[in-house]
C-alpha cells in the first residue's frame, strides 16, 4: 500500500494538518478505500485494544449479573417442567370415565392460554358439570324452589333416593358445557387463532403411558464397541455386565483427561493421538449418559449425551449418540427436544438403521400410527 | 425507536430485571440454534452471555440505535460465534443448520451484525499483532491507553514524563506505532477475509 496513505492519517491524527488539508483529507476518505481502511485501524488503535481497568470492572459487574440471570432463568424451567410433570401425572391418576369429561376443557384451556393449567380447578369442573348435568335432567324444578346463597346450592337428585349433592362455587362461576365454553371462547378470536387450535388439536401431545411405551420399545442399551481404550476397560466390562450404577461411578471424566495428558508422548501433538484421545472422551461421555438412561436417568443422561456430541469420532456414532439423545428427551417428557434430535437422526446419511427407527418413532410422537 | 432498545439501556444501567426479561425473551432461540448445531446447553449460555456483553461493549463505545428485534440480532452474532467455535473444533461431519431465510429481520440488519463479526475479528488481529511490535512501542500504548489518577486518558505529555522523554518525541513515536501494527495486521493473510 501506499506508503503517503500512512503519513496522512498519522498528520492527520497527530494534529500536524492545516484546516484546508484537514478538510481535503475529509474529503478523500469517502472516496478512497484504502485510506479508510487505515483510517479506521487507527481510530481502533488509538482508541485502546485492551480493556482498561474501569471498563473491566463493569464489564465483571455485568457478568455477575448476567451468571445470575441465568441461574434464575434455569431454576425457573426446571420448576415449571416439575409442574408439568406434576400436572400429567395428577392427569394419569384420574379414572378413565372423569378423564373423558375432563379431555375436551383441558384442550381448550391450553388452546386459549397456551399454559396447561392446574388440574386441581379441572377435577372440580369436571364434578360440576356431571352435577350441572343431573340438574339439567331431573332437577330444575327444585332449584328453583331452592333459597340458598348463591355460592352454595343443596341439591337433592330424584333419581338417587337419599343423596345430598352440595356444590361449592368454585374459581369458575360460568360453567356451561365444555362444548359451550369452546364456543364462547372462539368468539373473541381472530380466523388465524381459530385455525391454530384447529392445528394445536391436530398435534397432541402423547400422554405418559403413550410416551413410557413408545420409550421401552426403543430404548435398549448399545454393545460395547470391539475396540476400545485400556483406560475405559473397568468401566465397559461393567456396561457389559449391566451394572449400570457402576459404569457410572466408573467413568470420571475429569480424572480420564489427567490420564490421558500424562499419557501423551512428549514433542509434537499426534494427529492420530489427538483422534484417540477424542474417541476416549466420546466412549467416556457415550457409555456414562446410556448407563444413567439405563438407571432410569434421563435428566442426568442428556448434558452426557451432549458432551459425547461434541466428540463425535464419526457420523455413525454421532447418528447412534443423536438417537438416544432424543430417547431420553422423549423419557424426560420433552416432546420438542426428542423430535429435533429425531429429525438430526433422519438428516444424518450415515446414520443406517437409526434412521428408519427415527421416522418411524417421529411418526407415532405425531400421532400417525 | 425500536421498543427493545430498553434492552441496551438495561445492559448499559445493569438492570438486572429487564435483562432477566430480555433473557426469557431471547434465550429459548440460541439455546435451539446450539442445540441443534452439535452444542450443548452450557455452550448456548456461554455464547449467549459473550454475544450480551459484546453488545455491551459496542454500546458504550458508540451511540447504539436498534431499528428491528434484539433477538434477531443476538441470533445473528450468536450464530457467526457458534459458526467460529464449529469450524475450530473441526468436527466431524458437522452440518450447520442455516437460519437465514427464517429470522426475517431485513438486510440492513445482517450487514449490521456481519460487521459487528468483522469488527470482533479484526480486534483479535490487532490485539495477535500487538504481540509482535517491539518492547517500546507496546510499553508507551499500553501507557496511552490507561488512565491517569484523575480518571482521565493519559496526555502524550503525561506519557513523555513518565517514559522521560520530550512531547514531540512522544507524539511522533506514538503514530509511528500505531502505524507499525497497522503493516502488520494489513500484511496477515488473515486481514484478507475481515473486510467490510
Amino acid at each position: 500500500m501506499d506508503e503517503i496513505l500512512f503519513e496522512k492519517v498519522k498528520n492527520y491524527f497527530s494534529g500536524q494538518m492545516s484546516p484546508e488539508e484537514q478538510l481535503q483529507f475529509k474529503a478523500e476518505l469517502t472516496t478512497n478505500k484504502d485510506l479508510a481502511t487505515v483510517f479506521d485501524l487507527y481510530q481502533t488503535i488509538e482508541k485502546g485494544l485492551f480493556d482498561t481497568e474501569e471498563s473491566a470492572a463493569e464489564e465483571g459487574l455485568l457478568r455477575n449479573t448476567l451468571k445470575e440471570v441465568h441461574e434464575r432463568y434455569i431454576a425457573n424451567e426446571l420448576q415449571q417442567d416439575a409442574e408439568q410433570t406434576q400436572t400429567n401425572e395428577e392427569k394419569q391418576q384420574l379414572p378413565e370415565s372423569d378423564l373423558e369429561k375432563v379431555t375436551p376443557a383441558i384442550e381448550t384451556s391450553k388452546v386459549q392460554s397456551g399454559k396447561i393449567r392446574r388440574l386441581g380447578v379441572w377435577k372440580s369442573l369436571a364434578i360440576a358439570a356431571t352435577v350441572i348435568g343431573v340438574i339439567l335432567v331431573g332437577s330444575i324444578w327444585y332449584l328453583q324452589k331452592e333459597k340458598s346463597s348463591p355460592a352454595v346450592a343443596t341439591v337433592k337428585d330424584k333419581g338417587d333416593k337419599s343423596k345430598d349433592i352440595t356444590i361449592q362455587d368454585t374459581a369458575h362461576p360460568q360453567i356451561n358445557t365444555p362444548t359451550a365454553n369452546i364456543a364462547t371462547q372462539d368468539k373473541h378470536k381472530t380466523p388465524e387463532q381459530k385455525q391454530d387450535n384447529i392445528n394445536l388439536a391436530k398435534t397432541s401431545v402423547p400422554d405418559r403411558a403413550h410416551r413410557e411405551a413408545l420409550y421401552a420399545r426403543n430404548f435398549k442399551p448399545d454393545a460395547i464397541p470391539s475396540n476400545f481404550p485400556d483406560l475405559l476397560q473397568e468401566a465397559l466390562s461393567h456396561f457389559k455386565d449391566q451394572e449400570y450404577k457402576d459404569v457410572i461411578a466408573a467413568i470420571d471424566i475429569d480424572a480420564i483427561k489427567t490420564s490421558m495428558e500424562e499419557l501423551r508422548p512428549r514433542g509434537q501433538p499426534d494427529e492420530q493421538q489427538e483422534k484417540e484421545e477424542k474417541q476416549t472422551l466420546f466412549y467416556a461421555y457415550y457409555y456414562k449418559a446410556l448407563s444413567y438412561m439405563a438407571d432410569n436417568n434421563a435428566a442426568k443422561a442428556i448434558p452426557e449425551f451432549q458432551n459425547a456430541l461434541t466428540k463425535s469420532p464419526d457420523k455413525f456414532w454421532q447418528g447412534k449418540a443423536q438417537w438416544y439423545l432424543a430417547l431420553a428427551y422423549l423419557k424426560a417428557g420433552k416432546i420438542d427436544g426428542a423430535k429435533m434430535w429425531l429429525k438430526q437422526v433422519v438428516n444424518n446419511n450415515k446414520a443406517g438403521e437409526y434412521k428408519q427407527k427415527a421416522l418411524q418413532l417421529i411418526s407415532e410422537l405425531e400421532g400417525n400410527q | 425507536m425500536h421498543p427493545d432498545q430498553k434492552y441496551i439501556d438495561a445492559l448499559l444501567n445493569n438492570n438486572i430485571k429487564l435483562i432477566g426479561e430480555l433473557y426469557q425473551k431471547c434465550f429459548p432461540l440460541i439455546r435451539n440454534m446450539v442445540l441443534e448445531n452439535n452444542g450443548t446447553e452450557a455452550n448456548a449460555a456461554d455464547i449467549f452471555q459473550d454475544a450480551l456483553v459484546d453488545l455491551f461493549k459496542m454500546a458504550k463505545t458508540r451511540p447504539f440505535t436498534l431499528t428491528y428485534s434484539i433477538c434477531a440480532y443476538l441470533k445473528g452474532i450468536c450464530r457467526n460465534k457458534w459458526y467460529d467455535e464449529l469450524k475450530k473444533r473441526k468436527l466431524e461431519g458437522v452440518t450447520f443448520t442455516d437460519f437465514e431465510g427464517q429470522d426475517n429481520i431485513g438486510e440492513n440488519s445482517f450487514t449490521l451484525i456481519e460487521e459487528h463479526h468483522v469488527n470482533q475479528a479484526r480486534l483479535d488481529l490487532m490485539r495477535k499483532k500487538f504481540e509482535e511490535l517491539g518492547e517500546s512501542c507496546k510499553e508507551l500504548l499500553h501507557l496511552s491507553w490507561t488512565k491517569n489518577s484523575m480518571g482521565k486518558r493519559k496526555s502524550t505529555e503525561e506519557i513523555a514524563n513518565i517514559l522521560n522523554i520530550s512531547d514531540g518525541y512522544a507524539h511522533k513515536k506514538k503514530s509511528e506505532c500505531i502505524v507499525k501494527l497497522i503493516k502488520l495486521v494489513m500484511n496477515d493473510p488473515e486481514f484478507k477475509n475481515l473486510k467490510r
